[in-house]
């Protein structure tokens, strides 16, 4: 049930990419949008992305303030029915991008990854949650863009962690797959960061799709070619 | 080295691609009016690494279809000649070379390298190829792309000419899937992959194919309008496509696999006399004016 979430999360968030490849203005669009590989990767938030998608398309403002409080009510609800505490922290974390795009407070990030610190330590995989522990303070050091990109790379670190026996990630199919795809898709944010070029949107959309594809490939690990 | 190579132009289907590059640059001889060959440089290379790494990415995912299906069982990824790493960086290189290209054209050029990746890997291939034989929406709409990133890098725009010469391509798609999956019937039920031609009498899909006909002789006659040229383009095009409704409805009457199999194999030169001709026919008449 999370795969499909995820997916159909994902496919959402690749057409909102493409619809808003047309309008003028990519930034604050890519901002979330990129947040996305991280999350997807992170998996079980994958309900709250349809919302967050909705969120941007509208750029309302009361929608803004309510869609992260409707965000936190779907995670804590998943974490009441799976008995799980990830998608508490991922939904806060999530929220709390949520809110950096709508208010560009940098303490909004570090309550991302903070969040994300929690799961690391949740994940007792120390040399990550070492680092993860130390990256809200990012944000008021080093300045939001970083912050980001140490978000994204942390997501991509989920999904490693996940393609080995690891509670974090349920998401178990072609995961190698996966894993290209979310690094392609962090190398567009990187690209992106140094020009914001359309090369940069381009390459990270290859990568959402590598990465979904890897989520929803109906082919195992086991399955892959073999030379 | 040249034998991995070899093996991984394989995956990118070289004559679907080549059909597909003619719709392209077709397309973009009929927007632009005049040739620019560094243009329709960039546009063929950036089409070949685009389509090409899509075809293989979808060749990757549909692997363990292709080993079930005797038709494609021979193919480099089910019998094992190509590693995974050497396919995700052909892949990935491939793909590469082309958003840069299409990202150095104009935005809507890569809007249609990018909506062609994702219809197809993710609409038709992931979400439904193996669930629904609606899947041939999304994926016709992955297969008319290149026609409108064509139109686009000439025009640089999207714009309704553009729209009208993707939706022949959409409309002519169950005119070559269809009937390739009739004809391949044990293959595409062994596999598991719904198709309409197979869930459905052949009565039934031979008259959606005709209609789907139908609507791509009026985008023929949308384009040559709308663009005020081609009229002999769309009079010769429209003979094709009525030949071809003709096939199909001697094949409503008798079906046989031989049939789908002469109908499929005609439906590559029904698609490619409108971009290949059109051009043509509005150069012939820039240069008599």
């Amino acid at each position: 049930m999370e795969r499909v979430l995820a997916v159909i999360a994902g496919a959402l968030a690749g057409l909102l990419a493409l619809l808003s490849l047309a309008s003028a203005d990519l930034a604050p669009q890519f901002i979330v949008l990129a947040s996305f590989t991280a999350m997807i990767s992170a998996s079980l938030i994958a309900i709250s992305l349809p919302l967050v998608a909705l969120l941007v398309a509208l750029t309302s403002i009361s929608l803004s303030i309510l869609s992260p409080l409707v965000v936190i009510a779907v995670g804590a609800a998943i974490a009441l029915i799976s008995r799980r505490a990830e998608p508490v922290a991922l939904s806060i974390g999530f929220s709390g991008l949520a809110l950096y795009v709508t208010t560009g407070d940098p303490a909004s990030l570090s309550l991302s990854l903070l969040s994300i610190a929690a799961l690391s330590v949740a994940s007792s995989k120390r040399p990550h949650a070492l680092v993860a522990i130390l990256s809200p303070a990012l944000p008021l050091v080093a300045g939001a863009e970083v912050s980001i990109m140490a978000l994204v790379l942390l997501g991509a670190m989920y999904l490693w962690l996940g393609s080995s026996p690891s509670p974090t990630c349920p998401f178990r199919r072609d995961s190698r797959l996966a894993f290209y795809g979310t690094v392609t898709g962090v190398l567009g944010i990187v690209a992106y960061f140094i020009s914001s070029s359309l090369l940069s949107y381009g390459l990270w959309l290859v990568g959402l799709t590598m990465l979904i594809s890897g989520i929803a490939s109906p082919t195992r690990d086991e399955a892959s070619p073999k030379a | 080295m040249m034998q991995k190579v070899r093996y991984f132009m394989e995956l990118t289907k070289p004559r679907q691609t080549a059909l597909l590059l003619v719709t392209m640059a077709g397309a973009y001889l009929i927007a632009a009016k005049s040739i620019d060959v560094i243009m329709l440089a960039k546009l063929l290379i950036m089409g070949f690494t685009a389509i090409g790494g899509v075809t293989a990415l979808n060749m990757y995912l549909d692997r363990d279809i292709d080993a079930i299906m005797k038709r494609t069982s021979s193919r480099p990824l089910p019998r094992g000649r190509l590693s995974f790493d050497e396919v995700m960086i052909g892949i990935l290189v491939m793909l590469l070379i082309g958003i840069t290209i299409a990202s150095t054209i104009n935005r809507y050029v890569l809007f249609a390298v990018l909506a062609g990746l994702y219809f197809d890997i993710v609409g038709y291939t992931e979400l439904t190829k193996r669930f629904t034989p609606a899947s041939i929406i999304l994926g016709s709409i992955a297969g008319s792309m290149p026609a409108l990133g064509g139109w686009a890098a000439g025009a640089g725009e999207i714009s309704l000419p553009g729209i009208l010469l993707a939706g022949v391509v959409y409309a002519w798609q169950p005119l070559h899937v269809w009937f390739l999956a009739y004809a391949a019937e044990e293959d595409y039920r062994k596999a598991g992959v719904p198709v309409a031609s197979l869930r459905t009498d052949h009565k039934t899909f031979s008259i959606l194919v005709v209609a789907h006909l139908a609507i791509m002789i009026v985008a023929i006659w949308g384009i040559s309008w709308t663009i005020g040229a081609g009229l002999l383009t769309a009079s010769i095009s429209s003979v094709f496509v009525l030949l071809a409704i003709a096939r199909v409805l001697y094949f409503y009457k008798s079906p046989s696999k031989t049939e789908a199999l002469r109908i499929f194999k005609f439906a590559s030169p029904t698609l490619a006399i409108v971009y290949l001709m059109m051009p043509i026919e509005i150069a012939v008449l820039q240069y008599l004016r």
